[in-house]
């Protein structure tokens, strides 16, 4: 192998590295266990369980903007809703720093929900979200108790490219599915 | 006696003690169980006298009741857990469901045994909404192979929104989108569970301590993203 097919090589294998994709998309199981109640008049004990891509842009190492869609089915259709407000914040634990944990911040719920995950090939692979008693700060009648979840990475909608495309292409997937917009 | 007549006498004692024998044979043998009466009194008799008083089929019995009782008596957690959600199946879909649900939250504290599996397909093949789609997601949190055949078996379902959600569960394992379930099986066929991945989707710990455990925090990581819009989440 001469010296010109080793930099080509080199070129190509840098090109294609999931080191500088430029967004991973991770999907999986959400569960969230809300109380309602209305002082003095009733209280209701509600549990949801919903489809959820988490899609992460990145920059150099970075994560510099996020997203969150959930989709669920009802006895009512299928919806989706997008939370342009999530955010997460992670660091590397553990013996080569192979481990990963966290926090997201989904919109409107005001506290961390911790998450820990595993690093593969130097990008996170899946994680495992953390039960985390919460509660909504608007919302006095909605007590959301606990919040638990997965998810890995799903490389169909990740690549080096926009955050939106990346969210563009799981919304024209969920809508061919028959979700529509909450 | 001459040497004639002793062969004759033999010959004709032997036939009788022959079919002696044979009508003994037949006399004790019962007829339902090929057991003869002689061995199975010698078992009881065996056990009612002997110091090792058991036959080898009775001591195992016993030792797997023993077993089975010490196991439930072991797993406290796992008995009420299960118990919990077998109550919650037997109650009326109406009141029902929030109860189901609750309870079959507890069991991500339970590793995933026929019994609980056999439940959760329970749940699935019955079909209501709310509780099959939960399962549905508890399922996909389990790496394991046993927990995938079910959203395989779920991805088949007569209604539409089950198979679809289980399609989805299927998907979020595979970290890749399908056609269709053909292509899912196609799949599961060959897929096994990531131990690294399996130890994640574990049933819960304590994720605090063991964070500590492993710290390192000379390793930095990526800095925090801004909330888009963050007066949509005042403090």
């Amino acid at each position: 192998m001469n010296i010109k097919s080793i930099i080509t090589t080199a070129a190509l294998a840098i090109l294609i590295s999931p080191a500088i994709a430029g967004v991973q998309t991770y999907q999986g199981s959400t569960r969230w266990s809300t109380t309602l109640f209305t002082p003095s008049i009733s209280t209701m004990a509600a549990t949801s369980s919903y489809t959820t891509y988490y899609i992460f842009e990145t920059s150099g190492g970075n994560v510099v903007d996020a997203l969150r869609i959930d989709a669920w089915t009802t006895t009512f259709g299928r919806f989706y809703y997008i939370d342009e407000s999530f955010s997460a914040d992670y660091s590397y634990f553990g013996p080569f720093g192979n481990d990963v944990a966290g926090g997201m911040e989904s919109d409107d719920v005001s506290a961390i929900l911790p998450f820990r995950g595993k690093l593969r090939y130097g990008i996170l692979d899946s994680f495992s979200l953390y039960r985390a008693v919460d509660y909504y700060t608007r919302n006095g009648n909605v007590d959301i108790s606990t919040i638990t979840g997965s998810a890995r990475l799903n490389t169909y909608f990740s690549g080096n490219i926009s955050l939106n495309r990346a969210a563009n292409e799981v919304l024209d997937y969920l809508e061919s599915r028959g979700f529509y917009e909450y | 006696m001459n040497p004639g007549s002793k062969q004759i006498a033999l010959a004709v004692g032997a036939v009788i003690i022959f079919i002696a024998g044979l009508m003994w044979g037949i006399h004790m043998v019962r007829p339902d169980q090929g057991v003869s009466v002689a061995e199975s009194n010698a078992r009881s008799s065996t056990a009612s006298t002997s110091g090792h008083s058991e036959s080898f089929n009775e001591s195992g019995d016993k030792r797997r009741t023993q077993k089975t009782k010490q196991t439930l008596s072991e797993n406290p957690l796992q008995e009420r857990i299960l118990s919990d959600l077998r109550a919650a199946m037997a109650m009326p879909k109406a009141t029902g469901t929030t109860s189901l649900l609750k309870a079959l939250e507890e069991t991500t504290k339970l590793p995933l045994t026929q019994d609980l599996l056999d439940d959760m397909r329970g749940i699935v093949d019955e079909g209501e909404i709310n509780s099959s789609h939960f399962v549905l997601s508890l399922m996909e949190q389990r790496e394991e192979k046993s927990s995938v055949d079910l959203l395989l078996h779920a991805a088949s379902h007569r209604d539409p929104d089950v198979a679809d959600r289980a399609l989805f569960a299927l998907e979020a394992v595979a970290g890749t989108v399908f056609k269709n379930r053909e292509e899912a099986a196609t799949w599961a066929a060959t897929w096994k569970p990531d131990p690294e991945r399996a130890k994640l989707f574990a049933p819960h710990q304590e994720p605090e301590e063991e964070a500590a455990a492993t710290a390192h925090p000379r390793i930095p990581g990526p800095r925090s993203v801004t909330p888009k819009n963050p007066e949509r989440n005042p403090e």
